[in-house]
């Protein structure tokens, strides 16, 4: 829509709508006179005429007749005369509307302005006119093309259904009267087929008895209408159930979308939560090497000890040799240290290989025996480095939980510590582990944790470690096991000298039961 | 073994003082130890060794570095404080760079690695008593 012609006797309302149209990127022509508006129309072909119907010297009405395809030149008419059947007559010729001036122009220009934009948003939707009356076909044709309308028509029953079949349609207009189906027939073979049952039908009928409109609505109609009927009404209930079945269609494929999402979403959710398991086991995997790497230098480390001194032994032997002052006792006494330290090798050997044990069933245990088994595994390592470690027990309570896993905590926060005392360089290293019933506190005096990192140290690959390399997934992997093997909780706070974990299990009280103690 | 045998003679008569905290390497370092020197005094940490340094006449120390209350080279350094003569043996079961050069700071006589081999610590005890000796 690009060329507009106003033709309006009145200089002040043709400048008006002039002025409102021009804001939206229109050419606007005006014509004053019937004559003026004749030549114009001669020139030059328009798109859009606003009509009003009283000029000085001739009807407006007239003017219509003359302009020859109002398919392609389409009439707005803009009139102060209130004139029914005048009306229904420029309907009939196919003009847009009839617009009667309001005291307020601008509401008219807004009525307009909307009939435009209606016009140009408005793809060319089909319609199916069923209707063996040649004459109601083309009429219905003229009045509906010049509102952008794409018209088909079928004038037998077997036509109409056989058109329906290979073109999609957004509305049909079926007769009740048809010279080969009745029209409720018809109604009740659309309406039984899926991929029609959806389209609006509106329905003409000769005659409006109470039972053919409720055969006519019962049957799957949407509207009814008695002939002759009034063209304006005709108009506009084809535009409502247009605008219906546009809606309704967007409606079911936003539904259907909407419907394909959360089909995928569900998918996608189950695929993450199996990504988030596949990671969770390889982090563990990952944490556990990292273990393994470190019970290796600690084995070194309880190793150390035996080792030398089976070693020692030996070179006692052979000196004692050398000077033929082996006897018997000292001998004796020798081979019966060596066998002490090999037993304690071997204990050792039996710690480790029990903390690698899988352990997929809950037992009864308390924080001392944990502690316990913890310190053993590491204690020569903190005698190395000097650190004393103060165990205390306020009140000592048995619960269910994995053991191991737990060992694999308390063990992963005391190498914790032990490590930020040597790289602080602490003097006096100190780590303090209390127990009260089914919670346990490790605490050190290695400086603490600044606020910024004590946010993120239980976020995995998270590491301060510089020269240890570490992994990032010690503490990650000890809130996970605490938090969601274990149901319990596990905190850092910052208290005077260093930093504080705790460990609170729950009372496992329903599977406690279950357990001989 | 004549060779050992005329090598321990030169320094058998020395007081040694021995600093150790585990007692089993402690025990069996002894009964080597026993055959080089026919005095031994016996430490089991830094904080003994340093005491029994200052009520003793001692000739000669070999001492272990990893102990409690004072480690092997600090009271080494102590006692470098009070008698830079003395010889002073570290044997020691790490041979990290750190100890190493800590020991060349406070001038130790000589750096062992445990397990001790007997004959390595006769000839070191004899190296380092001549050069004081001479000195």
């Amino acid at each position: 829509m690009k060329d507009i012609l106003i033709i309006e006797d009145s200089k002040i309302i043709n400048n008006v709508i002039k002025k409102e149209l021009s804001k939206f990127e229109f050419e606007v022509e005006q014509a004053f006179t019937y004559f003026q508006a004749k030549e114009l129309l001669r020139k030059k072909k328009f798109q859009l005429i606003i009509l009003d119907l009283h000029l000085p010297d001739g009807e407006g009405s007239e003017l219509i007749a003359n302009i020859q395809s109002l398919t392609k030149t389409k009439v707005v008419v803009l009139t102060s005369l209130q004139d029914e059947d005048l009306r229904e007559e420029l309907f009939q010729y196919g003009i847009l509307d009839y617009i009667v001036k309001n005291k307020n122009l601008l509401y008219s220009m807004a009525e307009i302005i909307k009939i435009i934009n209606n016009i140009t948003t408005k793809k060319k939707e089909k319609i199916l006119i069923v209707d063996d009356s040649k004459f109601i076909c083309k009429q219905v044709k003229t009045i509906l093309e010049p509102r952008n309308y794409t018209l088909t028509s079928a004038f037998t029953a077997i036509n109409g259904l056989e058109k329906l079949k290979t073109e999609n349609f957004d509305l049909i207009i079926l007769d009740m009267e048809l010279p080969d189906i009745h029209g409720i027939k018809v109604l009740e073979y659309i309406r039984k087929d899926s991929s029609f049952s959806k389209i609006p039908i509106i329905v003409l009928s000769g005659t409006s008895t109470p039972e053919i409109i409720r055969n006519v609505l019962k049957n799957g109609a949407n509207d009814f209408l008695k002939k002759p009927f009034v063209f304006e009404e005709f108009i506009l209930k084809v535009d409502l159930w247009i605008d219906y079945f546009k809606k309704d269609r967007e409606l079911c494929e936003k539904t259907t979308k909407l419907k394909f999402i959360n089909e995928n979403l569900q998918k996608l959710v189950n695929e993450e939560v199996e990504k988030n398991r596949r990671k969770d086991k390889l982090m563990f995997a990952q944490s556990r090497h990292a273990q393994m790497g470190e019970m290796i230098s600690m084995i070194a480390h309880q190793w150390r000890q035996p080792l030398n001194a089976i070693a020692t032994a030996t070179s006692v032997i052979n000196i004692k040799m050398r000077k033929d002052n082996l006897d018997k006792e000292l001998a004796n006494e020798i081979t019966t240290k060596i066998k002490h330290y090999i037993e304690h090798l071997s204990s050792t050997i039996d710690d480790f290989r029990d903390f690698f044990k899988p352990q997929k069933n809950k037992k009864v245990t308390d924080f001392e025996i944990i502690f316990n088994k913890v310190f053993s595994l590491l204690k020569s390592s903190i005698n190395e480095k000097n650190i004393t470690i103060h165990f205390s027990i306020k009140e000592i309570e048995q619960f269910l939980s994995y053991e191991n896993e737990l060992v694999q905590v308390v063990l992963n926060i005391l190498q914790n510590a032990e490590d930020a005392l040597v790289e602080n360089n602490i003097q006096n290293p100190k780590i303090y582990v209390e127990v009260d019933k089914n919670s346990l506190t490790i605490s050190d005096n290695a400086g603490g944790i600044s606020n910024e990192i004590k946010s993120k140290i239980f976020e995995p690959y998270f590491s301060t470690k510089k020269q240890k390399n570490g992994t990032g997934l010690g503490l990650y992997m000890s809130k996970v096991i605490i938090e969601e093997h274990c149901y319990g909780k596990l905190d850092v706070q910052n208290i005077e000298a260093g930093t504080m974990f705790k460990i609170s299990l729950p009372k496992d009280t329903k599977g406690f039961n279950d357990v001989k103690l | 073994m004549n060779y050992q045998e005329d090598i321990i003679k030169n320094y058998k008569h020395l007081k040694l003082l021995y600093v150790e905290d585990n007692k089993d390497a402690r025990e069996m370092t002894t009964m080597i130890l026993e055959e080089y020197f026919d005095s031994i005094i016996i430490a089991v940490d830094g904080d003994d060794g340093f005491k029994k340094f200052k009520e003793n006449e001692i000739d000669i120390i070999i001492t272990d570095i990893n102990m409690p209350k004072l480690n092997g080279l600090e009271m080494s350094a102590k006692i470098r404080e009070l008698n830079n003569k003395v010889p002073i043996i570290i044997v020691s079961a790490h041979n990290e760079e750190s100890f190493f050069e800590q020991s060349i700071k406070i001038n130790v006589n000589g750096y062992l690695l445990k397990p001790i081999d007997i004959d390595q610590l006769s000839n070191l005890i004899f190296e380092v008593t001549q050069k004081n000796w001479s000195n």
